[in-house]
């Protein structure tokens, strides 16, 4: 799914993210579990790591962490994930 | 190339920090909205406060007869505070029953029950809420308003049992929906930086990045509907 032969740069890029991403989920479950933000604001939340998940896509694409048929895989799984949220309403 | 190194690295650097301030600014609007909202917050849970309504509706009634009243026996401001503080601290049953008289009750023991009711009440509320924080003007208000309401529901109540419905019922599973859509919503969410977790690769790092982020995120979920189920159970 993903290069194998990354440089050093890479490899620090790509544990950036990783690390960007763990923030990201971290922040999202401690903001519910202690109530640090009032229900008719947790919308910011989740459209922050919407666009998160854009830049992290952005990023690995661009450091050629991420090929074409993992993007297309993601955007897939994405598109099934919000598939079943809508229908679930 | 070093500057080229220093200006993606300064790239990813202004993403993070674009990320927190995003994070840190709507937990500064949530905490600002919280604490501007908290004295507001208070009064708004003591309004919908089952003891408060009830109260109300006691000082209703008690105001209720005491307007009805005849009038045959007043008594002056002293004569009231000495047979009052007779009747409470010696439980003499000769002031007892002109107090209730005065306060226009032929039955004593129905003044001093309801009384004894309405001064629970009260210590019961003082304890749940800081009555300092509130003005005899909002307490008034919140009051008025909670008879109003009261009127409109048995209104509404008319109506929709006509219908065969009930308004508070269809508002709480209305809530519920609302509630669990924001879980789902949440959930959805989770899912995708899941998925972009695993898309950067399946190295060790990835995998316990993606299995911790899954579990994590079906907790949430499970902690989300767990809440909604328990605001519905108690939802009046």
């Amino acid at each position: 799914m993903y290069n194998k032969n990354l440089s050093k740069e890479q490899k620090i890029i790509r544990n950036i993210l990783y690390g960007i991403l763990a923030f990201t989920i971290f922040i999202s479950c401690i903001v519910d579990f202690y109530s640090l933000i009032d229900q008719k604001y947790r919308y910011l939340i989740n459209f922050s790591m919407i666009g998160i998940f854009g830049i992290v896509n952005y990023i690995g694409y661009k450091y050629q962490l991420i090929n074409k048929s993992s993007t297309i895989s993601a955007i897939i799984i994405v598109a099934i994930i919000v598939s079943i949220s809508l229908l679930n309403r | 190339m070093k500057f080229f190194k220093l200006a993606e690295a300064s790239k990813i650097l202004f993403l993070s920090i674009a990320f927190i301030a995003i994070v840190i600014i709507a937990c500064n609007k949530s905490s600002m909205y919280q604490s501007q909202t908290q004295h507001s917050t208070n009064t708004i849970a003591l309004s919908e406060d089952s003891v408060f309504i009830s109260l109300v509706f006691d000082i209703k009634d008690y105001n209720h007869v005491l307007s009805n009243t005849s009038g045959e026996t007043i008594m002056d401001q002293k004569d009231f505070e000495f047979n009052f503080n007779n009747a409470v601290k010696n439980n003499n049953p000769g002031s007892k029953k002109l107090i209730a008289n005065t306060m226009g009750y032929s039955n004593d023991e129905d003044f001093w029950n309801l009384r004894n009711k309405m001064v629970n009440k009260i210590y019961l509320l003082s304890k749940r809420y800081d009555f300092k924080n509130i003005s005899m003007n909002e307490l008034n208000n919140i009051a008025i308003s909670q008879i109003n309401k009261s009127k409109m529901l048995f209104l509404n109540n008319n109506k929709s049992n006509s219908l065969g419905g009930s308004t508070d019922l269809q508002s709480c599973i209305e809530y519920f929906k609302n509630c669990s859509d924001q879980a789902n919503a949440t959930y959805a969410t989770e899912q995708v930086v899941c998925v972009s977790a695993a898309e950067l690769g399946w190295t060790p790092i990835g995998a316990v990045m993606f299995i911790a982020c899954e579990a994590a995120s079906n907790y949430h979920l499970y902690i989300n509907e767990r809440t909604c189920r328990t605001n519905l159970k108690y939802c009046k």
